[in-house]
């Protein structure tokens, strides 16, 4: 019985403030989202880093086999990785603009969506030893 | 901890190996600022701001436009 009254109380509070514009949650940043995003960007720039070196190894020659006395870079694996890298952005740009107009919002689905992208492109780099 | 001691950081955390030839040293280079910005959010602590944000976002565009770039016709 005690409890009952306890949630109509608060439920009659909640109403009270939803008609009178105060809301007793704020509406606060939500820093956890900043700083997730970060993690990923920043993870996935040091990704994005060796990549970049890789795409500015010479090109192996049709048939050429790199090795570790040859170093040359295997043009399909620039194109998977140029691939990847483009649902990386999408992603990501989805990810920014969610929390830039929801800032006080869980982005955690968007933020979700660009780890999974994030992690298919390093699984290519770690398939083709691009590091 | 300077930039390559960062990178080093990471590397054991992502079991990746980092050696210095040239082409690393220059992924280092490259890579050292997103190292520092997680050094700074995970091991310090600090709360990312949005000036930061878009600070990586420039970075990340700048280093996706490189990567991107049209390869030549190969060669037969």
């Amino acid at each position: 019985m005690k409890k009952l009254f306890g949630i109509l109380i608060l439920g009659l509070f909640l109403s009270g403030c939803a008609t009178s514009g105060f809301n007793p949650f704020g509406s606060v940043q939500n820093p956890i989202n900043n700083n997730r995003l970060a993690e990923i960007e920043s993870t996935y720039g040091i990704a994005l880093s060796a990549a970049v070196a890789y795409r500015n190894t010479r090109l192996c020659k049709k048939n050429e086999q790199a090795s570790v006395t040859n170093i040359c870079a295997y043009r399909s694996v620039i194109l998977k990785l140029q691939a990847a890298d483009r649902n990386v952005q999408t992603a990501l740009k989805n990810a920014r603009k969610f929390i830039r107009e929801n800032p006080t919002l869980d982005a955690f689905s968007v933020i979700s969506v660009a780890q999974q992208a994030l992690g298919g492109f390093q699984a290519i780099q770690a398939e083709y030893g691009v590091r | 901890m300077d930039a390559l001691a960062i990178i080093n950081l990471i590397a054991t955390v992502i079991k990746t190996a980092v050696d210095l030839t040239p082409a690393i040293i220059k992924t280092a280079e490259d890579a050292a600022p997103f190292a520092q910005a997680i050094y700074n959010s995970l091991i310090k602590g600090e709360k990312v701001t949005k000036e930061d944000l878009e600070a990586l976002e420039a970075r990340i565009t700048e280093l996706s436009n490189q990567l991107q770039k049209p390869l030549p016709p190969e060669e037969d």
